[in-house]
């Protein structure tokens, strides 16, 4: 006789979200399906549900009634994680494992005796391990797929459905159980019927007829009929996915760090219950504005810790900041199974792959990743404003070089930090220039060019540019800084070279 | 310049109106002018001359001219134009209608043959730039541009533009354009292209600028301009600046010179009506006047010929009788299609209107003033507003002008979509980086009543969004909001407004594609219409007139009585009596809780007691504090006096309390002197959306005129602030009357043909205040019998059946009108057998036959609703079999094997699937338990003692918590057996702010109050009742 075990979460896309934010556990939160400002709510914890939050209330109408609940974006990758997750959980004790459309998990635990000494310590078990990865699942166990479903559904954490006992069980429970399509559900619920026992007390012929095929599975099933005992295996995924999704959008690096940490320990302890590793992490990043961005980093070799993950993660974000707020994370570690090493005997023996990639990535984590890697020009008005980019090894030169005539340009070596200057004037024009290492008459002059903005941060710039040419024979760039910049109480704008043009 | 003027003119300036693109209002801009010594200055927006208008009107003030110009887009790149004669402004208008009309709404597209063919009359810079047709001045497309507007702008109307706005890299284009220029022998001209007025207004542009691009602005990059020069600066300044292209400078004042037009040539003429031959318009009026005051008035007494006269004389002497004809066209094509117009607002005063049928109010008997609605001295055009059944009755009037006057010669005025409190803080929260829920929760919190705002209060609302008032970036955000207020953001339609023009109106302001189809709007607002002279007609839609128009012939089918509006008797004491009880649900503008409140406190007994009680519950007289002194002095507790002895004239008729904006503007004229032209003045700043800093500077005159006459202290603070109270809100005595003219129609009607009134009510919904189940329960307390929905007798809408009121099938929700009519047809074709010969004649749809079904419309094939579920079901899956026993014999069928439903189940699955019920009422099936719990009913509420402790309990129908009310919240309950009030304070509502929010049905504890007949219970606690279904829903207002 067929025995299955089914682990189901009562609420798995808020367990899914808990697992990864383990903060909003016991807070008011909720999790919200579709575009602001139509959003609509599609689970409340216990919390926000004592507040008075009920699914299906737009984001906010939530708020309006309790304006401290945590509204957390649907990801279907955190639901799919969790449920996955169960699935491995289920795994470590056989092989046929179904993972249903909604995250439940079955497992054929027929001759389980093998492995414990009862099906209710079976289920016991399977609970444990289920917790000790974040997800607090019900275990049922019956005769079939539904009964196991309801058993864990109805019993509370662990229940055993005996197989004489599984007719009564039934009868006393709500058809929406059953999970009839909606159709069905209007059609009974229209009919005034609410209970397993009551559709099994229609005449089944005429119900059936009228029910469909929906229907005749419905009253098979409240028959106690029916053969759904048959699983349908489940083929592991060659990936693990870990994704969160965040209410607001993380600007700063160090609390995305907090949650790539997370999700790293989350992957890392699935890939231990599969026993596999890690050979390339593909880490999406989804910005505030809807776009997102995918970067790919492959370990030197395969691997199964976290901290090396973690490293290369961090390089990687610190050499290419996203640009924008983000407020959703996916990381899918590519599994395969873990290779020893063979050195070559005629090469000398440098740094492994995964060691090199982590001092690299350690390296720019130590001097800060704006040290590392290559000058950019970045969109702003603020003439001296650069940002790093990513480090390349450079393509390998091909073709001849290029001998086209290059038209002469003047260039500015820049002076970083801008060198103060003296400067005197005389009827109100720029007479002599006075700076560090140069000076002289102004001889000929240009500007004043005028640049300010970033009004709005505590940083604002408001400048005159000049071109001056002195009697030293140099070309200078110098500028009056505005008053915030030259941090001076007086009322003095601080004069300062900007660079000399060669 | 030897004569004084400054050497250079400013002739390119964006306004705000250029929507995102400019950062100053055209009154900042031309008032910085005038600061700066500018005699002359040119407002060109972004393909079209939004701001023209009010740059005109602050240049008029400030003795500077305004010229005309435009940014126009071309696909090369934009071509700034500059109307230099009349013929150039037409052309200029036509050009952009063109390119508007050609183009999906907010874009305009234009091509080189467009801008040939208008370009007489215009002047045209060329620009390089980004944006500019030369581009980067490099490529070999300038010359080709250059070469190509020549052609359109010979005899030296093209000008190369060059500016400075000390960018380093610009410097180098503005040299190319020099050398560009002399090489192809094109003068040079010099401008700012100004964005905004002053520097400091440079983070306004950052900010729309980064609203236009949707981004941040730390995001923004170098999208936003690199320094703040693009401002109104000096002449001298700007000679200076262009001291090495002296004749860029010179030709400046050489085009101001040149450009002869302002608005004040605009050239417009209101169309002339064909009067038949041998006629005059005036001789027509009369005759028209006098026909139509005989069917009015009966026979002419000397007062009311002598009205007419005078009135048909100011008309003459004003030029307007083809005005007043084609009004009347207009209300003649309404009358022949059936359609019931009346006119409101001050066209009420006029005793010609009221002739001539447009207005329904008799100006005479009711003592207006017809000098407010026509004046030699304003020298004004009047302003006739016709109310119209709202839909497609509405439509068909305004198609009816557009055929008459051309597509192109009557459009419909815009309405300018400024940045409001919310709107503000949603856009400058974003681009300052502010995340979305903080945007949102700042948005919500802060106060509807922005007039209100304190800077205090502002402080407490961010603290209520959680942000720190003190930091940086919020107090950024502060100041920007408060600075963006006012500016435009968008082009909406108004809701009625139409304007016509003799010949074409593009000749006179571009047009514009509307949002809705057929529809075109000018680019300026109702006020800049009005300020320059164009005639508006507002067609405005009113639920109201749609219930009457269809009220009144269901009364002649089924009461036998004939109803004619214009001839209700006057003072029907049943009507009275259903208004002194607040029986007024369904009611027009009487039927709020706030009314209903009032009422019976003012007990109307006479026509003028309504027109008072529809302009009283406003937020004017609320926030004036006018309301209870007025019921104080109506009961005799509280003696009538008058703030001053002169107003005493005045005031008499309202117990010497203001309430009505005529009556305001007589005190202006009585207490402070103003002139007729001053008072004209208020009356606009009160109508007027910009009018805080208008009324600002009244309230300056104000005080200045009554100290002169010896008005002080608290005497002039009451008046003041009687006045000022009204700016935003007051209410005109004229308006007033028309509606209430339409409220005692209504009352009439509910009082005296309640079957017909829901009737056509509950055909004409959405409109007024409650919900259809409100107006079912209220038709039922009337004694008005209503049947449920039944597929043998229902039709689309809802009929009168033996007296008694039958619901429609659109109430069956799901169910579509096209299925509801052929089962119509098919119906008068031939009775329905049986169900099963209903779903195939009818054609219904597998879900509409289960919601007919569920709604209990098939009850008639006699079987229980479950039967007919049952047997529905078995129909879906086997048509064929079924429809052939059909045939064979109607034979009943048999019982379903299924429970059949309880009485609550039957009411709840009416509200399901028709959001009301003809069945009883919800509290019905709950009366048993309530009672239990010592809950009273509505009905033995109003027979508890004052003050006692009692319990009620009801379907809530109004939740409402106006900005007025000081955080108040106000709840409407309904039973079984009527309505019953309750009033939450402030803490209170704090505490069960959930429950009162969100319970459909509720249980309110509290002392119970009585003040002036008017009951409600002070809520202090409050149980929800649960119930497994579906409430209809609450009008809720927070």
């Amino acid at each position: 006789m067929a025995r299955i075990a089914c682990l189901w979460m009562p609420d798995l896309s808020l367990a899914a979200l808990v697992r990864t934010r383990p903060e909003l556990g016991d807070a008011a939160v909720a999790i919200a399906e579709g575009r602001a400002p139509q959003s609509v709510l599609r689970a409340v914890s216990s919390r926000g549900r004592t507040a008075g939050v009920r699914p299906g209330m737009t984001a906010a109408q939530a708020r309006a009634v309790w304006d401290a609940i945590v509204v957390v974006p649907y990801d279907p990758e955190t639901l799919r994680a969790a449920a996955e997750t169960l699935a491995d959980v289920a795994a470590t004790f056989g092989p046929r494992v179904e993972v249903d459309g909604d995250g439940t998990v079955f497992l054929d635990c027929e001759g389980s005796a093998a492995l414990c000494a009862s099906e209710r310590e079976l289920a016991t078990v399977l609970a444990a391990r289920a917790a000790r990865h974040g997800l607090a699942a019900r275990v049922g166990v019956g005769g079939s797929k539904l009964a196991a479903r309801l058993a864990a559904r109805e019993g509370g954490g662990v229940h055993v459905v005996a197989a004489a006992a599984e007719a009564a069980f039934l009868a006393a429970l709500p058809i929406a159980l059953l999970t009839p399509a909606a159709e069905t559900a209007e059609a009974l619920a229209s009919w005034g019927i609410g209970r397993i026992g009551q559709l099994a007390a229609l005449p089944a012929g005429a119900a059936a007829h009228r029910l469909g095929p929906d229907g005749a599975r419905l009253l098979r099933q409240a028959r106690g009929g029916g053969d759904d005992t048959l699983l349908v295996p489940r083929a592991a995924p060659d990936t693990v996915v870990e994704a969160i999704a965040l209410e607001y959008g993380v600007d700063r690096l160090e609390p995305l760090l907090f949650v790539v940490r997370r999700l790293l320990d989350q992957a890392v302890a699935r890939l231990a219950l599969r026993g596999l590793a890690c050979a390339e992490l593909a880490v999406t990043l989804e910005l505030d504005g809807g776009a997102t961005l995918t970067r790919r980093i492959v370990p030197g070799a395969p691997t199964a810790e976290t901290k090396t993950l973690f490293v290369l993660v961090r390089a990687h974000l610190e050499q290419h900041p996203p640009g924008a707020a983000i407020v959703g994370l996916r990381l899918a570690a590519l599994t395969t199974r873990p290779r020893p090493t063979q050195l070559d005997l005629y090469r000398p023996n440098g740094p492994s792959a995964v060691a090199l990639a982590s001092t690299l990535a350690r390296l720019a984590a130590l001097c800060g990743p704006e040290r590392v890697g290559r000058p950019l020009r970045v969109d702003s008005h603020r003439p001296e404003t650069t940002a790093v980019a990513a480090f390349t090894a450079p393509p390998p030169a091909s073709g001849a070089p290029d001998t086209a005539a290059v038209q002469p340009r003047i260039a500015l070596r820049a002076f970083r930090p801008p060198a103060d200057l003296e400067v005197f004037e005389s009827g109100g024009r720029l007479a002599y220039v006075r700076g560090r290492g140069f000076g002289g008459r102004v001889v000929r002059l240009a500007g004043p060019w005028r640049v300010c903005g970033e009004w709005w941060t505590s940083d604002p710039y408001d400048r005159e540019y000049y071109d001056v040419e002195l009697t030293d024979g140099g070309l200078y760039r110098i500028y009056r800084a505005g008053l915030r910049e030259s941090g001076d109480g007086g009322g003095r704008r601080r004069w300062l070279a900007d660079g000399m043009y060669d | 310049m030897t004569d004084g003027t400054a050497p250079y003119v400013e002739l390119h300036c964006r306004s705000a109106f250029s929507f995102l693109r400019g950062a100053s209002l055209p009154e900042d801009l031309v008032g910085r002018a005038a600061t700066l010594g500018y005699d002359t200055l040119a407002i060109g927006d972004r393909d079209g001359v939004y701001g023209a208008p009010r740059a005109f009107a602050a240049a008029r003030a400030a003795g500077i001219r305004a010229l005309v110009g435009a940014d126009v887009t071309l696909a090369e790149g934009r071509v700034y134009l500059l109307v230099a004669e009349r013929r150039g402004y037409r052309n200029l208008c036509r050009l952009l209608t063109t390119g508007k009309l050609r183009a999906p709404k907010g874009e305009c597209r234009l091509g080189w043959d467009d801008l040939e063919a208008h370009a007489a009359g215009l002047i045209a810079f060329a620009a390089g730039g980004p944006d500019g047709i030369l581009g980067d001045v490099d490529a070999a497309a300038a010359p080709t541009a250059l070469d190509r507007l020549r052609a359109c702008f010979d005899d030296g109307r093209l000008f190369v533009e060059i500016t400075r706005h000390r960018e380093r890299g610009a410097e180098r284009r503005a040299h190319r354009l020099v050398a560009l220029a002399g090489a192809m022998r094109l003068p040079l001209v010099a401008t700012n292209d100004v964005r905004h007025a002053t520097p400091a207004d440079r983070p306004l542009l950052d900010v729309l600028t980064c609203i236009a691009a949707k981004t941040t602005l730390d995001a923004a990059g170098q999208r936003l301009a690199c320094n703040a020069e693009r401002h109104l600066k000096p002449p001298a300044e700007m000679a200076a600046a262009f001291a090495d292209v002296p004749e860029a400078v010179r030709n400046t004042r050489r085009i101001a010179e040149r450009c002869a037009f302002t608005l004040a040539d605009l050239g417009y003429r209101f169309p002339r009506y064909p009067v038949p031959a041998g006629e005059t318009p005036d001789g027509h009026l009369r005759a028209l006047t006098m026909a139509g005051a005989r069917a009015r008035y009966g026979a002419l007494t000397p007062r009311i010929r002598r009205q007419l006269d005078h009135e048909l004389a100011v008309i003459a002497r004003l030029d307007l009788p083809g005005y007043f004809l084609i009004v009347w066209e207009i209300v003649e094509f309404c009358r022949r299609r059936g359609i019931l117009v009346q006119g409101r607002g001050s066209a009420a005063n006029s005793a010609v209107c009221y002739a001539l049928g447009i207005t329904a109010v008799d100006p005479i008997g009711m003592e207006l003033l017809f000098e407010r609605f026509l004046s030699e001295e304003r020298g004004e055009w009047p302003d006739i507003d016709l109310d119209l059944p709202s839909g497609d009755r509405r439509e068909t009037v305004i198609q009816h002008v557009y055929e008459r006057y051309g597509s192109r010669g009557a459009a419909m005025t815009a309405n300018v979509i400024t940045y409001r409190g919310r709107s503000a803080i949603r856009e400058v929260g974003k681009t300052l980086g502010f995340g979305p829920q903080q945007v949102d929760r700042l948005a919500r919190l802060l106060s509807p009543f922005e007039f209100r705002d304190a800077q205090d209060d502002v402080a407490l609302q961010l603290r209520g969004a959680g942000l720190d008032p003190a930091a940086p970036r919020v107090r950024l955000l502060v100041d920007l909001v408060r600075r963006m207020r006012g500016l435009p953001r968008h082009l909406g339609q108004h809701s009625g407004g139409l304007i016509m023009a003799a010949g074409r109106l593009d000749d006179v302001v571009p047009l514009e594609p509307a949002s809705m189809p057929g529809r075109v709007v000018v680019q300026w607002d109702k006020d800049d219409c009005a300020d320059l002279g164009l005639i508006k007609i507002d067609l405005l839609g009113l639920g109201m007139m749609a219930v009457l128009e269809d009220a009144i012939p269901l009364v002649r089918e089924h009461d036998g009585r004939e109803i004619d509006l214009a001839h209700l008797p006057a003072d029907d004491p049943e009507v009275y009596g259903l208004l002194q009880r607040a029986d007024t649900i369904g009611v027009f503008q009487v039927e709020s809780r706030a009314q209903m409140a009032t009422l019976p406190r003012l007990r109307p007994c006479r026509f003028y007691d309504l027109v008072v009680e529809v302009a009283i519950i406003r937020p004017g007289p609320i926030v004036g504090q006018m309301v209870h002194p007025y019921l104080r002095r109506r009961a005799g507790r509280e003696p009538v006096t008058y703030p001053h002895p002169a107003l005493e004239p005045i005031l008499r008729r309202t117990l010497g309390v203001p309430l009505f904006q005529e009556q305001l503007l007589r005190i202006a004229m009585t207490v402070a002197g103003f002139s007729g032209g001053e008072a004209e003045e208020l009356r606009r700043a009160m109508g007027f959306k910009r009018s805080v800093e208008r009324m600002a500077q009244i309230e300056q005159r104000l005080r200045a005129g009554m100290a002169a006459r010896g008005i002080r202290g608290e005497t002039a603070e009451t008046i003041i602030r009687g006045i000022t109270s009204f700016a935003l809100y007051g209410f005109p005595e004229s308006h007033s009357a028309s509606f209430a003219l339409l409220a005692y129609a209504s009352a009439y009607l509910k009082a005296h043909h309640p079957a017909a009134f829901f009737c056509a009510l509950l055909n004409n919904w959405p409109m007024g205040f409650y919900h259809p189940a409100t107006l079912v329960k209220d038709a039922e307390r009337r004694d008005v019998r209503v049947l449920p929905i039944d597929v043998t007798r229902s039709g689309w809408r809802c009929t009168i059946e033996d007296g008694a009121l039958r619901l429609g099938l659109r109430y069956v929700a799901g169910l579509r009108e096209e299925t509801a009519r052929r089962l119509e047809r098919e119906r008068a074709a031939a009775p329905f057998a049986t169900l099963a010969d209903l779903v195939r004649r009818a054609g219904l749809r597998e879900d509409e036959r289960l919601r007919l079904a569920r709604a209990g419309a098939c009850a008639a094939f006699g079987t229980a609703r479950r039967d007919v579920l049952w047997q529905l079901a078995a129909l879906e899956r086997d048509p064929d079999g079924l429809f052939t026993r059909a045939r064979a014999a109607a034979r009943p069928p048999a019982t379903a094997p299924l429970p059949p439903m309880s009485a609550i189940e039957e009411t709840l699955a009416d509200y399901a699937s028709t959001g009301l019920t003809a069945g009883p009422h919800l509290l019905h099936h709950l009366r048993p338990r309530l009672a239990g719990l010592g809950v009273l009913s509505s009905r033995e509420l109003r027979a508890a003692p004052d003050g006692h402790w009692v319990r009620v309990a009801g379907h809530v129908i109004v939740r409402q918590r106006p900005g007025t009310a000081k955080g108040m919240l106000f709840l409407t309950l309904e039973d079984e057996t009527g309505t019953a009030n309750a009033v939450i304070t402030p803490p209170t509502f704090q505490r069960h702010r959930r429950i009162l929010q969100t319970a459909p049905v509720l249980v309110v504890e509290g002392p119970l109050q009585r003040v002036d007949g008017v009951t409600h219970v002070q809520g202090r606690r409050f149980h929800a009742v649960t119930i497994a279904g579906v409430a209809p829903p609450a009008h809720d207002f927070h």
